[in-house]
């Protein structure tokens, strides 16, 4: 060891501080590289900037038509369009209506699914002539005519809760009814003895439940060199008074010289999670379950004579609550902006510490290893926004995938996670969902 | 300008500042990449690169150690890097192979005089080494570190550092022996 200590010498003294000449052009293929590297971080920034400002933008125009958008659609009924001086004729969009007599006697009744909106007349005794306005009224019509008849002298009262029934279950959606008139349900008051179209809002009650399955993966990881030694535990722990051995302790007086080298690194968030969401008003659901998420990091703390290795892994469980507001649909799929939060506290966390060095005589090495369960303090709340697509696999199950950030509040933890270092965390979701 | 100043000035990615840091550190960066590469093109570019690391990362040095040590440990990164990139070609396969049995002599006692030898050629020396020799030399005996280190570094066994470092040991001695030949035939040949 001695004579290798003696080799040591002799070649850094020679080589150590010898300058060698520099090749030709070299400073000006730097600075080439460093224009090109900086034109490309300002694209890149402008992009980022453009892209925020997009989702800003969507946000913002989701929430303010979710705002104008009233609850209750009202549409004139086409009884009162009737009375009109000039509107003795049907608006040109709706089809003809035939005599109810003519409609009975049809034999192969089709409806066609151009039709958004039909009128069937219904003759009564006092010969009064009403108007029923429906989404889907040719198939609805004939299959309640079918079951029930519509005979001139029949009364309305007695074919009410059957009709309220056939709507109630659903026949609805089997007919092709247009987008933007879903809330349009055809009801029949008893009180005035007559079919007639009404608008009513669907309750929430009537919206299907989503059960999501998806994963998270964070987009960005945080790495950090420094020259002078750092801990994975909070700054505000000295770091002489984590590493307790005399040995290292010895190593530990070579971190303060000058090639000493800390690096470390916090690997991307990964994450699991089970979701329930529910419509609370058209177009908007409200989205809740458990996320799971494994959050690891490392850190190197090294020189000529010693190396101290921590890492460090933590298991999350958060309760998320998010809205998620579809925006518009394109084709099949859905485009949807979300905000919310979450809140996790570990459930589970292991800290391990390897180090290892020779002593400032190099004669001996010195040696320690730490593993120990850990657990933070406080539990860890974040707020998040993003964009997603979403896209029906089959008739009850969509696929979906949203980009988007989160921002972590600083908790006051003692072991540092990316959550507490990077703070905005962008991360990629992709997922099942399964509608009830 | 001082280094702290021009450090804080290459935070703020100063373009004059820069070039100065550059032409102040770089004569001797290049002996550090020229340690570590044959070829005197890889050299380059490993200065290049870690100069251009080095700009870009600046922002992670906190002032609290020495500049150089920080720059050069960016190099040493560097080359370690492209060390083990050519390794994973299997690139060196061969010299290995060709040198396993030529090797194995046992140094002397003596501990490479290389007192009187030009610091160019001692340079030049090192640079012939296999690539895995000369790797394993530079970390020892330049970067300081431990078998056991260099070993985890390089993922091999501490007991294949120890030995193509002895085998490096035996090149260069070889070397050493040679020029210090020559130098005295010289000098005999002028007396």
């Amino acid at each position: 060891m001695n004579r290798d200590n003696d080799i040591r010498r002799a070649f850094r003294a020679k080589l150590s501080d010898y300058p060698s000449p520099l090749p030709a052009e070299g400073w000006e293929r730097v600075e080439q590289s460093m224009s090109r590297i900086a034109a490309t971080r300002r694209v890149l920034r402008r992009r980022w900037y453009a892209g925020t400002a997009a989702a800003l933008l969507l946000l913002l125009v989701g929430s303010l038509l979710f705002l104008q958008m009233p609850l209750l659609q009202e549409i004139p009924m086409l009884t009162e369009q009737e009375k009109h001086p000039a509107g003795g004729q049907l608006p040109s969009a709706v089809p003809a209506v035939p005599d109810h007599a003519d409609l009975l006697s049809l034999p192969h009744y089709e409806p066609t699914r151009a039709a958004t909106a039909g009128l069937a007349s219904v003759r009564r005794k006092g010969g009064e002539k009403n108007l029923l306005l429906a989404n889907n009224p040719a198939g609805m019509m004939e299959r309640w005519i079918r079951q029930n008849g519509v005979a001139p002298d029949r009364s309305l009262d007695d074919l009410l809760p059957v009709f309220q029934s056939l709507i109630r279950k659903g026949d609805l959606s089997r007919y092709a009814i247009p987008a933007g008139h879903i809330e349009e349900v055809i009801s029949v008051s008893s009180d005035d003895d007559q079919l007639f179209a009404e608008n009513v809002a669907v309750g929430a009650g009537d919206e299907r439940l989503t059960i999501g399955l998806g994963g998270r993966g964070g987009l960005s990881t945080f790495r950090q060199t420094v020259n002078s030694p750092m801990t994975l535990r909070s700054a505000s722990l000295a770091t002489e008074a984590q590493y307790s051995s005399e040995g290292v302790k010895n190593m530990l007086t070579t971190t303060r010289t000058a090639d000493n080298l800390s690096e470390m690194e916090h690997d991307q968030p990964v994450s699991f999670g089970i979701t329930l969401s529910k419509s609370i008003f058209d177009n908007l659901f409200i989205e809740s379950g458990l996320t799971y998420t494994y959050l690891s990091s490392r850190l190197r703390n090294a020189n000529a004579n010693f190396r101290i290795e921590e890492t460090q892994k933590i298991h999350y469980l958060g309760i998320p609550v998010n809205l998620n507001y579809t925006l518009f649909s394109v084709k099949r799929f859905n485009l949807y902006a979300s905000v919310g939060g979450m809140l996790e506290k570990d459930l589970y966390g292991e800290y391990r510490k390897l180090g290892t060095g020779e002593t400032l005589d190099f004669n001996s090495t010195a040696e320690e290893e730490e593993v120990k369960k850990i657990s933070q303090r406080n539990p860890q709340l974040s707020v998040n926004a993003g964009v997603g697509l979403s896209y029906p696999l089959m008739q009850h199950l969509r696929i979906y995938g949203k980009v988007g950030g989160a921002y972590y509040f600083d908790a006051g933890n003692e072991y540092k996670t990316i959550y507490s270092d990077r703070k905005i965390v962008m991360d990629l979701n992709i997922g099942l969902r399964v509608e009830f | 300008m001082d280094d702290s100043q021009l450090i804080i000035a290459c935070k703020k990615q100063d373009r004059n500042a820069q070039k100065v840091l550059y032409e102040r550190y770089a004569p001797v960066m290049m002996t550090v990449c020229l340690r570590y590469s044959k070829e005197e093109e890889t050299a380059r570019d490993l200065l290049h690169d870690g100069f251009i690391r080095a700009f870009t990362q600046i922002g992670s040095f906190r002032g609290k150690g020495s500049f150089e040590g920080w720059l050069r440990r960016i190099f040493v990164n560097l080359a370690l890097e492209n060390y083990r990139k050519e390794k994973q070609k299997n690139r060196f396969l061969e010299e290995y192979s060709l040198l396993k049995s030529a090797d194995l002599e046992v140094p002397d006692d003596d501990p490479l005089d290389i007192g009187d030898i030009p610091r160019e050629e001692v340079l030049e020396m090192i640079r012939e080494l296999p690539p895995g020799y000369r790797t394993v030399f530079n970390l020892f005996i330049f970067e300081e570190m431990s078998h056991r280190e260099i070993a985890e570094m390089l993922g091999i066994h501490e007991a294949a550092s120890r030995s193509q470092f002895f085998r490096a040991k035996s090149l260069l001695q070889k070397k050493i022996s040679a020029i210090l030949h020559n130098c005295s035939s010289r000098y005999n040949e002028q007396r």
